[in-house]
């Protein structure tokens, strides 16, 4: 299955090819947790997924042609 | 009295005097101090009924015990008053250095009566208070008047003033101190310019007296150990791009206003995001007293239509400026900033004020002959031109001067307002994020994110997220978080450190940091059962004097746009927010009516009369 991913800030080091917004092939079943693995964000990292505008966890499981975004956790206001 | 030098100053202002008054250590414990003595001292001494610019109202300055003792981020202190903006209670924060020096001087707090005939500033010098004229100082801006009256007094004392805004009864004028930092909301400094009080100018070498300095100590130590290790690992964002890198998030979550609060998703975001600021403004960190985390940015513009060097701006000005008026020119948000920061206005008023405006004029309802200028959206040169032409109530700006409610109300469409209890919101879109806009609606003193604010659980993921789009068992977490906040405000601490390292990580959010360092810092012995009692009295004290003033669930509202029309845009693309449902919740949670007003069980369990 087809992802879209947008990385943001530090996480934009993961993306292939440098650019933080790309399409992902990921095998159908995979999670978050998955995907991470694959674009190899350390497991520690503390951060903030998005799937198609849903707070993601790493056990959540992708579909095709969802959106995810990833940006570090942000506080204040 | 330890954490507290134990005197409030008392100054009134028609008969010119300074008398102090010695702080009662009952009352200090029961309402903490800063945001706590505020409301008990206005409530004793206001007219809830009364008009805000009368002289009668009185006008606080409050630090909390927290204040000066070296607690992280302890440099905050609150001004209280009736606020001409909404007829609420107002209690505006700020940091900085002022704060500090202010309990330096040896008074916790000061009250402000009267009215001088003709305009005067308060020196304060180690204990000694004394009113000066300031005929040399009216019509000076808030840097000039800092300026001069440190030549005049110390060169090292602190100040807090008003500008040209709060001179003219802008009603969200605010009050600066240390220049950069604001009392920005709900018309502070118009409180202070009515009683012809151009300053607050202190120098004080005291030091706050600490009941258990080496129990104080070792705690501080051991939370600033862990604060430490954890910015070891991974640098905070707040510190890296201040609060303007929140636009990221609430982009991205569909729920950063846009036009007017038509929709909750910017295409030019990007454009004025934190890390923008950085790369092109950023010169330095600022951090107030005491504080690890330094979100103050001082920027300079280098840009050929504009100049200028200040502080901000802020993700609340970025929004109200950025997206709300549909202006990603950066460059005209910081200068506009900074013409508020030098006029004394609220930054979030004044910005959400001309996005109304924008939206008037784009509906037809405004003739852009009345403005004597085009106001179309993403005009960044009106922006700069209005927020000034504001500040000095000039032309068109006399109208701006007013807040948005009475703007929109002047030209038929009320409707059109994104206010609560006609305060303008800060950025957080309801329909996007429901528990915003009941802590919105309950807020005090209304649209606020300062008293009590669920982008932490619903946005922030601190300590644990709720799904933003959920309004089911929102009430429960708001109102915890709304009496945290009172805590906080009131014990002398700034919310940003706060609410992630001195609070316990689950959605009770128990204030067990804040009770260890005032139990050093004061000796009074609190259980965390009384303290989070003192957050919850302070609450409904400050809906007393809401219901005496006639506020009830009817005040307690969002505009339609919020509840009835459907987000067009982004996550929460058609959904409404649901604020009927849950302050059905919440009144039952504060054991209040489904009116809205406090019943007499909760009130006789924090022992407050009517």
């Amino acid at each position: 299955m087809r992802i879209h991913v947008t990385l943001y800030s530090e996480f934009k080091q993961f993306a292939p090819g440098g650019t933080g917004s790309f399409n992902l092939d990921l095998p159908p079943g995979a999670s978050l947790g998955h995907c991470f693995e694959h674009l190899t964000i350390p497991e520690n990292s503390e951060y903030t997924a998005l799937v198609n505008g849903r707070r993601a966890g790493r056990d959540t499981l992708l579909r095709e042609a969802d959106t995810l975004v990833v940006f570090p956790l942000i506080c204040g206001g | 009295m330890y954490g507290w030098m134990g005197k409030i100053l008392r100054v009134d202002l028609t008969a010119g005097t300074c008398k102090e008054d010695p702080v009662d250590p009952s009352v200090a414990k029961d309402y903490i101090g800063g945001r706590g003595l505020g409301i008990y001292l206005l409530r004793r001494e206001g007219d809830a009924k009364g008009d805000a610019l009368a002289p009668e109202n009185p006008l606080i300055m409050a630090t909390g015990p927290l204040t000066g003792t070296g607690a992280p981020t302890g440099a905050r202190y609150m001004v209280m008053t009736k606020s001409p903006l909404t007829g609420a209670v107002t209690c505006s924060n700020s940091g900085g250095m002022f704060p500090t020096e202010l309990k330096r001087t040896g008074y916790d707090a000061i009250i402000f009566t009267g009215r001088s005939d003709a305009p005067v500033y308060l020196w304060i010098d180690q204990g000694k208070a004394e009113l000066r004229p300031a005929n040399h100082l009216w019509g000076k801006n808030t840097h000039e008047t800092t300026d001069m009256l440190l030549k005049e007094t110390q060169a090292n004392a602190r100040v807090a003033c008003i500008g040209p805004a709060g001179e003219k009864k802008v009603l969200f004028a605010s009050i600066m101190n240390d220049k950069h930092r604001a009392a920005g909301r709900s018309g502070v400094g118009a409180v202070m310019g009515s009683k012809n009080l151009k300053a607050v100018a202190v120098r004080g070498k005291g030091r706050v007296p600490l009941a258990d300095a080496d129990g104080f100590k070792a705690f501080n130590k051991q939370i600033l150990d862990v604060f430490n290790a954890g910015v070891k690992q991974a640098p905070l964002g707040l510190t890296v791009n201040g609060t303007a890198g929140v636009v990221m998030s609430t982009q991205n979550f569909g729920v950063l206003p846009t036009k007017n609060w038509q929709q909750g998703t910017f295409d030019g975001w990007e454009k004025i995001h934190g890390e923008e600021l950085t790369r092109r403004f950023l010169k330095k960190n600022i951090a107030c007293y005491g504080c690890p985390i330094g979100c103050g940015r001082m920027t300079r513009i280098d840009d050929p239509r504009f100049s200028g060097e200040g502080e901000g701006p802020e993700y609340e000005t970025i929004y109200a400026m950025g997206s709300n008026c549909m202006i990603d020119d950066l460059a005209a948000i910081v200068k506009a900033n900074y013409i508020c920061n030098e006029l004394g206005l609220d930054t979030i008023t004044m910005g959400a004020t001309l996005a109304c405006a924008m939206e008037l004029v784009d509906r037809g309802y405004l003739p852009e002959e009345r403005v004597g200028r085009s106001l179309a959206w993403g005009d960044g040169d009106a922006l700069v031109e209005l927020t000034r032409m504001t500040g000095m109530r000039e032309g068109f700006g006399d109208q701006l001067a007013e807040g948005s409610y009475r703007l929109a109300e002047r030209y038929g469409h009320p409707e059109l307002a994104p206010v609560s209890k006609k305060q303008e919101f800060p950025g957080y879109e309801p329909r996007g994020a429901q528990a915003m806009g009941l802590a919105y609606a309950t807020s005090p003193i209304g649209g606020s994110h300062m008293r009590g604010d669920p982008a932490y659980f619903e946005l922030f993921s601190v300590p644990k997220p709720m799904d933003p789009h959920i309004w089911e068992g929102k009430a429960k977490v708001t109102a915890a978080f709304q009496d945290l906040s009172a805590i906080i405000d009131s014990a002398g601490l700034c919310i940003f450190f706060a609410v992630r390292n001195l609070a316990a990580k689950d959605l009770g959010v128990a204030p067990t940091g804040v009770l260890e360092y005032l139990n050093a810092a004061t000796g009074m012995d609190y259980t965390l059962e009384e303290l989070m009692l003192a957050g919850e009295r302070i609450i409904n004290a400050e809906r007393l004097f809401l219901a005496e003033a006639g506020f009830s669930r009817k005040d307690d509202s969002l505009p339609d746009r919020l509840t009835q029309t459907p987000a067009p845009t982004g996550p929460a693309k058609g959904m409404v927010c649901h604020l009927d449902s849950m302050l059905d919740d919440y009144y039952e949670v504060r054991g209040w009516s489904q009116d809205g007003i406090p019943e007499k069980a909760v009130l006789e369990k924090l022992s407050l009369v009517v």
